[in-house]
């Protein structure tokens, strides 16, 4: 039996990930590479101490159409493999509650300009946040930095239950 | 001699090249690297090798190994021995001077220290490359966003909240 052939997009994206970019920042520890089911991606990411949050925190990625469609992500449970529960979603001052939305779009994906489901009618974001609009040739590494920034940003207090 | 692998980054490219080499080789040939990860041969004549370190170009005939060139240390290809690196905020502009694999995120820290911005406010700031809204990422080497001259110019400006 022939194996499938992988996927353009899959293979783009697996590329991306044994790349520089995003082998630096493996090994300068901001984030982790888990599992792949394609489309589905985890990915943590290392957050900056808070009483009662955690070190890291899973995403799942969506990756289809990688890399001219941008992903999409949610905070995941990736030990049970379901989405991370609202009460354990990072929060604080201004930044990251906006992002961080469990209210928006019953919280399937983050409120981020380089996000493909949040940035869709969102044309004004082109204009008022230029630097976070989805690079295909900058690829899911500016996703993850965005996301260690604000998880990483004096802004960040912690989980929302916490 | 052993094998190993360095994150090598180049004059005017923002690319992150994961190469891989003997560790007794003398640091002349990541130039030669840098020429096989896209840099134009041109810009290769008199480029400098720095460490993941130094403000100093390492000795170009001298092996890796014994210049403290270990596996997954970050290497900089670049003709410029120093870059002059403007930088504005308000009504402060302060010039600094840094070896071209100093990264972004050293030249925020360094120029916050210098204007007295606390920890706490640098981290809703980030540097924005004057005149255009490209704001590199912290980890990116400036030597990357220079080619042909030795200057680059930021302006800290604060993050704004995504809304809307």
């Amino acid at each position: 039996m022939q194996d499938t052939p992988i996927r353009p997009d899959e293979q783009a994206l697996r590329e991306h990930l044994q790349a520089g970019h995003f082998q630096l920042g493996l090994h300068e520890g901001r984030w982790k590479a888990g599992s792949i089911t394609w489309p589905l991606v985890h990915i943590s990411i290392m957050a900056a101490a808070r009483d009662g949050a955690p070190a890291e925190y899973c995403f799942r990625f969506d990756c289809t159409g990688y890399p001219q469609d941008a992903p999409t992500a949610r905070p995941w449970d990736c030990a049970a493999n379901q989405p991370l529960a609202f009460k354990h979603w990072p929060t604080g001052a201004s930044r990251v509650p906006a992002v961080f939305r469990p209210d928006w779009k019953d919280g399937t994906c983050l409120y981020l300009p380089c996000d493909r489901i949040s940035a869709a009618g969102h044309e004004n974001w082109r204009t008022d946040h230029p630097a976070l609009h989805w690079s295909p040739a900058r690829g899911v590494v500016m996703y993850l930095n965005e996301l260690h920034s604000l998880l990483n940003s004096s802004d960040y207090k912690g989980v929302r239950g916490g | 001699m052993s094998k190993i692998q360095l994150f090598l980054q180049v004059e005017g490219s923002r690319g992150v090249h994961l190469v891989e080499l003997d560790d007794d080789v003398p640091a002349e040939e990541l130039i030669a690297q840098a020429i096989r990860s896209g840099l134009a041969a041109t810009n290769a004549e008199g480029a400098l090798v720095f460490g993941p370190d130094g403000d100093s170009p390492l000795d170009p005939a001298v092996p890796l190994s014994k210049q403290g060139v270990r596996n997954k240390h970050r290497m900089h290809v670049h003709r410029c021995r120093q870059v002059i690196v403007t930088l504005h905020f308000n009504d402060v502009t302060e010039d600094v001077h840094f070896p071209p694999s100093a990264t972004v995120d050293r030249v925020k820290k360094r120029f916050v220290q210098m204007i007295g911005m606390s920890p706490v406010d640098a981290t809703e700031h980030v540097l924005q490359l004057c005149g255009s809204s490209d704001r590199p990422e912290p980890d990116t080497q400036i030597g990357t966003l220079v080619c042909g001259c030795c200057n680059v110019c930021f302006d800290l400006v604060p993050i704004k909240r995504v809304e809307g």
